[in-house]
């Protein structure tokens, strides 16, 4: 029973403030409450409740008397002054504490909103009870020079392993539909197309938690033909019905029976299943496709507690040497562990979208800095005010008050101010949290505050802005000799200008940074949309055709949509570029020893090459295959012709081995991107050996009206298949996909920058009127004896100007190397031109200049008069 | 100026510690009372009630034994004193005597 205990730090919490007369008796009862919740309704009710009973124990009766922190000669009485002077402060320079307050707010609000981002990427996968012993099994191709891996392994790796080690309690393999495509689904009259269908082993049960709300999670998928759904997906395929023991069908091939509905899973998970079939009614699940090669299923294990990761992968690799067929031999297996999965995945081929480690660290250094310069800010503002604040500290002290008494004012100030902060952060934060949402495409809520990792930090943050900020002014302020702060002259002692110039730099350095970086990624992603692709994707649509299963029909409703006037040109085919094709081989013409280089290929009808544009340089088109046809053509791009070491026109008719059977090259087409820009083009084939399925329909069109041509596609479509969803995608926005995380990344960064330059901006701002008014009689003077308005305005701007070039240079090298090593990412990029560098300069340059001139122009236009007859 | 007269929730806490009788501490006070007016109370608010009970002089405690659930920690068990007593009766008294004043007309629900 005595397993659990309750949470270490409330109970900690309570030792520390409960009265020592109650605590023995309070602390015995709800511990009792505790233990009694946990057999009644588990271990994180009980939780809930103790957290809560020591909340609401936290009242006067049970706390104990607080000694008094500070030292004997500070009383409430005086901090309760301290409080009334800081509250007339802030009342006096009212648009000085605003400018302090939403610099610190915004600051804050984008840390929490980060956070908030950061809590839910390290929680993925977390949910399953059993994730730390759960473990993915990739494949290292050891003969690629950069030891491609992969998240999947071969059909045979899950089952081998369990029945081989000893420290394997349980496999499971799970396949994406289709290697990772969307299926259709039909149930009765209506089709469905679903993206998250999965084929696993039943055993995935030992390994994941879900939580079954109907049918029975321990034969659910025992039976061969059958599949589970999420509570979601039950409700759209079925409405309110029981979807107990309804038939399904997928792509208009399985028969499949819904046997279990279980309860969705949280979004942070890399395998979000909406549908999960049961891997036996699988063909892959057929003795034939048990093999060694072919390595497209994701094996997960579930190491025995205690057994350790690395041990079982050296013995897996020593091992599997003897298992896998020789010519098979050309990768290893490496063990990652289930929590890894989503955020160290580089350099992983799978179907899953992983995050990369170094973004999450790129945006919570950027959450630091946007804090930091928040505090940056009322260090200086307060620093800046200390010449006035100079007197007061001199009378307090002249009537006895302490170093340490003047320190506490100051500190009760800042922290009366960042918890203003703090409030006004959260407001700020509870607005912005749905665009946040939506730039980082995810779901968090703000009821996360709730949790008390969040609103403790919160405390936390408060405390650590209040000392961070607040240290400063209070030991510098509080340190001035009486004498000193009461002269009327302002010569000596306390000059902080270096400080403050010194923290502009810094702000303003960050500033710049981010928006060189900004720019950078915007020419970056520009240069890839713009940049020719070698085939022309747009007005391209690319129509699923998974659904419908004999050919036949597919090119009878290739005829069909060709009848159609906004119709130009049609090409079945395997693939399309952005998305995968076939991985082969191709190997040099005569040169049996080579180790042939990767070549990926697309099975097409014959017009693919007139549908995507692509440019036919030698030879002629594919035909279309027969069936007696025993010899096979290929295209292949430049680049594979390159490697074969022959020019374009030698090469036709030449037989090429391309793990294609006898195949014959009967054209030569220009290389095009069929990949992203991060990698250089490669070996491209198109070929008619009907090895691979025809799952696309290209279709040209040349319309003013997409969405009427699309609904004649769908009507034509749902004719002559009527059992299959319709589904489809344009090539064009297929390419930016690609560029998805980039675009993202690029926003958020964008959106910090302005935020930092806000900030920042708001801190001169401030900075510039304290300056100006020391100096109002200065300005009377000067234009009394002719200087003009622009005299004063250059002089008053002067010193800002020359921070912030400053900082520019300081931001170069800086941001130099930082966008070096993001655009190394790309196999085709920019350069990094000076100009750039030079835009982002004069950009800060003349925001600086325009926040600086606000206050230098109303000095330099009013009344000479005015600012000397002050005196 | 020390008050003597209950609070409505005090008046509730001796009635329970009477109908518990020997076995009266936290957690079994907490729990009849939930039970009994099916509402929650919580461990705090009984003990503000249990302080005023006490320092008024209605109810003592003492220190029981200890158990591994409560951390080893002992149980302290409370029962109502004489003064406690006679201040319910005269809680009792006061509204039997509002009660018997009433109207029986007044009483009806329309």
């Amino acid at each position: 029973m005595l397993d659990h205990h309750p949470p270490k730090y409330f109970q900690r919490f309570f030792r520390w403030f409960c009265h020592a007369d109650y605590h023995e008796e309070l602390a015995g009862d709800i511990e009792e409450i505790f233990y009694d919740i946990i057999e009644t309704e588990g271990l994180s009710a009980a939780k809930k409740a103790y957290r809560k009973e020591i909340l609401k124990l936290f009242r006067p009766s049970v706390i104990r008397e607080i000694p008094w922190p500070f030292s004997n000669q500070i009383t409430p009485a005086m901090l309760k002054n301290f409080l009334k002077i800081s509250l007339r402060h802030f009342g006096k320079n009212l648009s000085f504490s605003l400018v302090n307050l939403f610099g610190l707010a915004f600051g804050l609000a984008a840390a929490l909103s980060v956070l908030f981002f950061i809590q839910d990427e390290v929680t993925y996968e977390h949910f399953h009870s059993k994730a730390d012993r759960i473990v993915r099994v990739n494949t290292v191709d050891i003969e690629d020079a950069d030891e491609l891996k992969m998240g999947a392994t071969p059909n045979k790796a899950a089952f081998y392993i369990k029945e081989t080690f000893p420290e394997v309690e349980e496999a499971t393999r799970v396949f994406p539909h289709n290697f990772g495509q969307t299926a259709s689904i039909n149930y009765k009259t209506n089709n469905f197309v679903e993206d998250r269908l999965y084929w696993a082993d039943s055993t995935i049960f030992n390994l994941f938690d879900f939580q079954f709300l109907k049918g029975d999670i321990h034969t659910a998928l025992d039976q061969t033909k059958t599949v589970i759904l999420s509570e979601t997906t039950a409700k759209r395929y079925f409405g309110n019905r029981n979807p107990i023991g309804e038939m399904l069908k997928v792509d208009n091939a399985i028969d499949v029976k819904v046997t279990g509905v279980f309860k969705d899973l949280p979004t942070n998970t890399h395998l979000p299943f909406h549908v999960i079939g049961s891997f036996s009614g699988h063909w892959f699940s057929r003795p034939d496709n048990q093999t060694w090669s072919n390595a497209s299923f994701f094996s997960y294990l579930l190491l025995k507690e205690g057994s350790d990761k690395a041990a079982v992968e050296a013995k897996l690799q020593a091992a599997i040497k003897k298992v896998i067929p020789a010519d098979n031999l050309w990768y290893t297996f490496e063990l990652q562990g289930l929590k890894d999965i989503h955020l160290f995945s580089r350099g992983i081929e799978d179907e899953f979208g992983a995050r990369d480690v170094s973004q999450i660290y790129i945006l919570s250094g950027l959450a630091i800095l946007l804090l930091l310069i928040a505090c940056i800010n009322y260090m200086n503002l307060a620093t800046a005010k200390s010449q006035k604040r100079a007197k007061e500290v001199g009378v307090n002290k002249t009537l006895g008050a302490s170093s340490g008494q003047m320190a506490t004012q100051f500190f009760i100030e800042t922290g009366l101010l960042a918890f203003g902060g703090v409030v006004l952060s959260l407001v700020i934060l509870y607005l912005f949290l749905p665009y946040f949402n939506q730039l980082a495409d995810k779901n968090l809520s703000f009821a996360l505050l709730a949790q008390p990792k969040f609103y403790l930090g919160l405390v936390g943050m408060w405390v650590l802005i209040t000392f961070l900020a607040g240290s400063y002014p209070a030991l510098y302020l509080s340190s001035f000799s009486p004498m000193n702060a009461l002269r009327t002259d302002q010569a000596n002692g306390f000059n902080a200008n270096s400080l403050r110039k010194g923290l502009v730099v810094f702000q303003f350095s960050i500033a710049t940074v981010l928006i060189i970086s900004t720019l950078f990624f915007y020419l970056q992603l520009n240069f890839i949309k713009n940049k020719k692709l070698g085939f022309e994707p747009e007005q391209v649509l690319a129509v699923r055709i998974q659904g419908i299963r004999s050919n036949a029909t597919k090119r009878a409703l290739e005829k069909e949509l060709q009848q159609l006037p906004a119709v130009l040109k049609t090409s079945l085919t395997q693939t399309f570029p952005s998305r995968t094709g076939s991985g082969r081989t191709i190997y040099k013409i005569n040169a049996p020893d080579e180790n042939g280089k990767n070549l990926t290929t697309c099975r097409a009808d014959p017009n693919i090459l007139n549908v995507l544009g692509v440019k036919l340089i030698a030879g002629r088109p594919l035909k279309q295959a027969e069936e007696q046809d025993t010899i096979f053509q290929v295209i292949l791009n430049e680049s594979a012709i390159k490697y074969l070491g022959i020019s374009p026109e030698e090469s036709i008719g030449k037989r090429v081995n391309a793990n294609l059977g006898i195949s014959e090259i009967v054209g030569v087409c220009e290389d095009f991107h069929a990949g992203s820009m991060h990698q250089q083009i490669g070996n491209y084939a198109f070929h008619n050996k009907p090895t691979e399925w025809l799952s696309y329909l290209l279709v040209k069109v040349n319309t003013n009206d997409l969405s009427n041509t699309i609904q004649q596609f769908q009507d034509i479509y749902t004719e002559v298949a009527p059992t299959a969803a319709f589904e489809y995608t344009f090539l064009d926005e297929s390419m930016n996909r690609l560029y998805a995380k980039e675009e993202q990344l690029a926003k958020v960064v964008f959106l910090f920058a302005g935020l930092t330059i806000f900030i920042a901006c708001l801190g001169l701002f401030a900075l510039a009127a304290y300056a100006t008014e020391r100096r109002t009689k200065e300005i009377g003077i000067r234009k009394v004896l002719g200087a003009s308005v622009g005299n004063i305005v250059g002089l008053l701007s002067k010193e800002f100007l020359l921070l912030v070039g400053i900082s520019f240079l300081i931001a170069i090298p800086i941001a130099w190397v930082a966008m070096q090593r993001w655009l190394q990412d790309f196999a085709y990029r920019v350069e990094m031109e000076w100009w750039v560098f030079a835009i982002a300069g004069i950009l800060a340059i003349f925001i600086a200049f325009i926040t600086v001139s606000f206050q230098s122009l109303k000095a330099a236009l009013s009344n000479p008069v005015e600012a000397i007859k002050l005196d | 100026m020390k008050e003597t007269a209950l609070g409505e929730f005090q008046e509730i806490v001796l009635l329970t510690i009477l109908i518990l009788e020997e076995n009266a501490y936290g957690v079994s006070i907490q729990q009849e009372i939930a039970k009994r007016l099916n509402k929650e109370v919580s461990r705090g608010s009984l003990h503000t009630a249990l302080a005023r009970l006490e320092d008024k002089g209605f109810i003592q405690s003492e220190f029981g034994e200890a158990s591994a659930k409560r951390g080893g920690r002992r149980k302290r068990f409370y029962t109502v004193t004489n003064t406690g007593k006679a201040a319910l009766k005269k809680a009792k008294d006061i509204r039997d005597d509002l009660w018997n004043a009433i109207p029986n007309f007044s009483l009806k629900i329309v």
